[in-house]
């Protein structure tokens, strides 16, 4: 394990983004689904952390939540984000526009849905630009060409005056990665930055942020459900089931000694080109969703479980600390981290 | 919480068990079908509501205002105008009816070929679009012109004249419908045409067609009322809306209410049915049924 | 003539979807799906068909079930020409053969409960006649797929995706075919059910016998599901090799970065000279002269802008079969994913 002199770094570290406790609820007319139930965690100044999860565990919600994107029947119930320390539980809502996009930005999935169609990718650049810092249209324009530049657009000159769908869908999230990083924000938040694209061009794309941030100390919040760009990009790892942290640890920690049998499931399940295996094991049962879980005593994830005993069953356990920089909501949390070390 | 988990638990309770099925219905289409089952309930029981015969001229009640004998007043010709709104009922309802069937399955029938058969699309759509660039109501007024008023007549006309609208209607759902996987997954199968067509494609367009049958209701209904108040519709002496209307014309500052009340169950009854319209199209819109 | 053990062979096969414009719908010019694709299938294999976005993989797999016509090419199944077939014998040969669709949301019809989905194909092909009969052969039907038969009066949008997956499947499996294109079957699902399908799915080719053509963009579970492997790009095949040759010993540079490209779900493993696609992938209306991954190639020479080079047999160090496209195989040394033990 050679994660102790990455721990020293991360003490030295500023923290960008600290969360605590969030809750995001959904209203319906049944009882209010929580979508995101006491969320922590913290992201230092450089850091990447990846929010991992299967549809539908809350991992996108809690991105939306964090620059207050949720909309009704969506709600913010509870809970504090603190952005270099501001709490931006207390900001009005047009001092929350001012960080967004400016402080901490972000970018979707499906950059097409994402840019708008009958804008021109300078105007749309130089929009974002002006918003934040108001200046001439030649100096806009030679930052944002710089920027264009930056995020590995061939021709850039060529390309302001492109509209979204002239472009192809690699270019696309380049563009929407040069919009989020214009005004240097702090923090960056990719919500499955690469899934609808294809697999060389999502090298292309996740070798270009990891550049970028580590080049402007931004802090990336990946959210993601392929471990694959987990390994590949993650200093830190954060998983979700059912709205709530599972497990959370330094990435390298986390793929040798899962704390978690939902972390080891997710392992397990997924194919590995390098170690290759015969079968692969599938974790039984259905993801569940929101309105299933209500029902569910104990912990969320006891009805898919091989370890589950009567305890998980009827009593939920708590986010357990294992370490620094470790945690797991299992009772079981030292059982499933020898029983991995004895498989290895 | 989707529609059919709140059914299972409003069933759940036995003393709700019957009204279980109210439950995923919306308070447009109880309140717009309750208006409309209204107008048809009148329309059925016409001979038992009328207090008077509708058609007996009486010269000397000529224009009298509502009283206790003559609920809504009498018209020019003495005739009761509450039985005669009545009975006028009767005619609203069956050519708007009439209009509505006719329509729906020539139009359906249309728009699925022109939709899911891309050969024959070009002309049967350019001949609904030659169709269509007639106002609907002067398209009517020509062909009753040629046929001749009678009810008979009124239904052809206002059919001809609706048919583009739900045919451009089914057409445009076939042809989101048709590039659905499932329809491959029934090529696969080894289904022909006619079987996916009558499987898979007209279950998929029944939504938006329930909602424009509903709306061409509400148009058959204003447009017989139209052609009648212009003389181009039901005959006299057969009282219908439209020319009971068109006989209060002559009388609009001395006896309001000939016109006042016609126009009255025309606003209630298309008014019922835009509103259950509304409520339809909301209840039927498949992303908030595949909510799960 | 066919060699016994082979159940598909195509050759030379072609699809052109033509473009038009204006009122008139003037042909001007032509989506080149597919262009030249030759292979074959043996019974009882997996043959994964593998490739990017728009390289023309699902196109090929439709061509082969005569859902779509092919423009050009002979198409041979069981040694019979499947070409040239009128109505009635395409539908009996629907019997045969089979698909299961990516998407398990739109390739069910939301009108239909699941037992009409699964009775379906039974009644029409007098698979099983009478009610009892047909109703017994569904409960059987999902069983094989791990339905629960009380669920059978159920319609699909009360399912999760990798429900909806298995009746798909279970309404394939209905006929009793003996090959069945999978198009991306599990992409659509969660990892943890993505395990889930694939198992399923290779259980029952144990069981029934069946021959599957694997259409997949994603190589880390190509290796997990399949015999042999065809890479294609812009419409051709450009190398078909046993799996494991194919990984470990990749003979055409494209195979070679779509394997550099995979995220690993392993942070420790270290992975040197990764080879990072420039640019996108050309549009199939406009192909490159020669050889169609010139552009993006770093090997490229004046022959390979000039010549289409054809798919023939290269041998590799290991001895093992396959055949690649490209006037350089020789020459090139690519690396390719050694199978190590696995890690965890």
């Amino acid at each position: 394990m050679t994660d102790s002199s990455q721990q020293k770094q991360d003490q030295t570290r500023r923290t960008v983004l600290a969360v605590d406790n969030l809750q995001t609820r959904f209203m319906s007319r049944g009882p209010a689904l929580k979508a995101v139930d006491g969320v922590s965690f913290s992201i230092g100044e450089g850091e990447t952390v990846a929010l991992v999860g299967e549809s539908g565990c809350g991992k996108s919600v809690t991105a939306q939540s964090l620059l207050r994107l949720i909309s009704p029947p969506g709600q913010i119930v509870g809970g504090h984000i603190y952005l270099e320390g501001d709490d931006l539980m207390t900001r009005s809502q047009s001092e929350i526009e001012d960080i967004r996009g400016n402080r901490a930005a972000m970018i979707f999935q499906e950059p097409l849905t994402a840019l708008n169609p009958i804008m021109t990718v300078e105007k749309q650049l130089a929009e974002v630009l002006h918003r934040h810092h108001p200046q001439r249209r030649k100096e806009a324009r030679a930052q944002v060409l710089d920027m264009l530049q930056k995020v590995g657009i061939p021709d850039p000159e060529g390309r302001l005056r492109a509209y979204p769908h002239q472009l192809s869908g690699g270019m696309r999230q380049r563009v929407m990665i040069a919009m989020a990083l214009l005004s240097n924000p702090r923090l960056l938040i990719a919500d499955e930055p690469t899934t609808a694209l294809d697999v060389t061009i999502q090298a292309q794309i996740l070798e270009l942020m990891r550049n970028l941030c580590s080049q402007m100390g931004t802090a990336l919040l990946l959210i993601t459900h392929d471990l694959g760009v987990v390994a590949e990009m993650a200093d830190r790892v954060i998983v979700m089931y059912a709205g709530r942290v599972v497990e959370e640890a330094p990435v390298r920690t986390l793929f040798a000694q899962p704390a978690h049998p939902y972390t080891r499931g997710l392992i397990q399940s997924t194919p590995n080109l390098a170690t290759h295996q015969g079968q692969l094991v599938a974790i039984p049962g259905l993801v569940p969703t929101l309105a299933d879980l209500g029902d569910v005593q104990g912990c969320k994830f006891a009805p898919r479980c091989s370890m589950a005993t009567d305890k998980c069953r009827s009593e939920d356990p708590p986010l357990q600390t294992l370490g620094p920089d470790r945690a797991a909501r299992c009772w079981y949390a030292d059982e499933v981290m020898q029983t991995v070390s004895a498989q290895a | 919480m989707t529609g059919p988990e709140a059914m299972s638990r409003l069933a759940g309770s036995r003393a709700w068990a019957s009204f279980a099925w109210i439950a995923p219905l919306n308070g447009r289409i109880l309140f717009g079908g309750g208006l409309v089952l209204l107008i048809v309930f009148i329309a059925a029981a016409a001979p038992l509501l009328a207090t008077h015969d509708p058609l007996r001229v009486q010269m000397s009640m000529r224009l009298m205002p509502p009283s206790a004998d003559n609920w809504l007043g009498t018209d020019n010709n003495g005739r009761d105008i509450y039985s005669r709104i009545v009975h006028g009922a009767r005619v609203s309802v069956v050519v708007g009816m009439a209009v509505v069937i006719l329509t729906t399955v020539i139009g359906t029938f249309i728009g699925l070929v022109s939709g899911y058969f891309r050969r024959l699309d070009g002309p049967l759509m350019r001949f609904m679009d030659a169709l269509m660039s007639f106002p609907s109501i002067l398209l009517a007024i020509a062909i009753v012109a040629a046929l001749g008023a009678s009810i008979q007549n009124v239904v052809i006309a206002l059919t001809v004249s609706f048919i583009p609208h739900t045919a451009r209607v089914v057409r445009g759902k076939v042809l989101s419908v048709r590039e659905e996987t499932f329809v491959e997954s029934a090529r696969a199968i080894g289904l022909g045409d006619w079987l996916i067509i009558k499987r898979y494609i007209l279950p998929n367009v029944m939504a938006p067609l329930m909602v424009q049958a509903t709306f061409i209701l509400a148009l058959a209904i204003i447009a017989e009322a139209g052609l009648s108040y212009i003389g181009a519709g039901t005959p006299p002496p057969q009282p219908s809306w439209g020319n009971i209307l068109s006989d209060g014309r002559a009388y609009l500052h001395n006896a309001w209410w000939m016109t006042t009340f016609p126009g009255l169950f025309i606003m209630i009854s298309v008014l019922g049915l835009n509103i259950m319209g509304d409520g339809l199209r909301d209840k039927l819109d498949p992303r908030m049924e595949a909510g799960r | 003539m066919a060699e016994p053990q082979e159940l598909v062979r195509v050759t030379g096969l072609k699809k052109h979807f033509p473009l038009t414009s204006g009122v008139f719908r003037r042909t001007v010019g032509a989506v080149r799906a597919v262009e030249d694709v030759t292979l074959s299938i043996r019974k009882g294999e997996t043959l994964a068909l593998v490739g990017e976005s728009g390289c023309g993989k699902s196109t090929t797999g439709r061509l082969l079930l005569r859902l779509i016509e092919a423009s050009a090419g002979e198409l041979m199944f069981d040694g019979q020409d499947i070409r040239t077939l009128d109505r009635r014998a395409l539908r009996t040969l629907r019997r045969d053969m089979q698909i299961i669709f990516q998407d398990p949301f739109s390739s069910l019809n939301p009108r239909m409960r699941v037992c009409e989905l699964i009775a379906e194909p039974l009644k029409f092909h007098q698979l099983a006649r009478g009610r009892a009969e047909v109703e017994a052969e569904v409960d059987h039907l999902m069983n094989i797929v791990g339905l629960a038969p009380s669920h059978r009066d159920k319609f699909p949008h009360q399912f999760s995706g990798g429900q909806r997956q298995r009746i798909g499947i279970a309404r394939a499996l209905a006929v009793r075919p003996r090959f069945i294109v999978c198009d991306e079957p599990i992409s659509a699902l969660d990892v943890s059910i993505q395990a889930q399908v694939i198992n399923l799915l290779a259980q029952l080719q144990q069981d029934f016998g069946l021959t599957y053509l694997f259409i997949s963009h994603d190589l880390s579970v190509v290796r997990y599901v399949s015999d042999r492997v065809a890479v294609m790009y812009l419409g051709r095949i450009v190398e078909l090799a046993d799996t494991a040759a194919l990984f470990e010993e990749p003979r055409h540079p494209y195979t070679a970065a779509l394997l550099s490209s995979i995220p690993v779900p392993d942070p420790s493993l270290e992975r040197k000279d990764r080879v990072i696609l420039t640019g996108d992938v050309p549009s199939p209306s406009n192909p490159p002269s020669g050889c169609p991954f010139h552009p993006r190639c770093v090997h490229a020479q004046a022959i390979c802008r000039q010549e289409v080079p054809a798919l023939r047999t290269v041998a590799r160090g290991s001895g093992r079969p396959g055949q690649v496209a490209c006037h350089l195989a020789e020459d090139l040394d690519l690396q390719g994913i050694p199978t190590t033990e696995a890690s965890a």
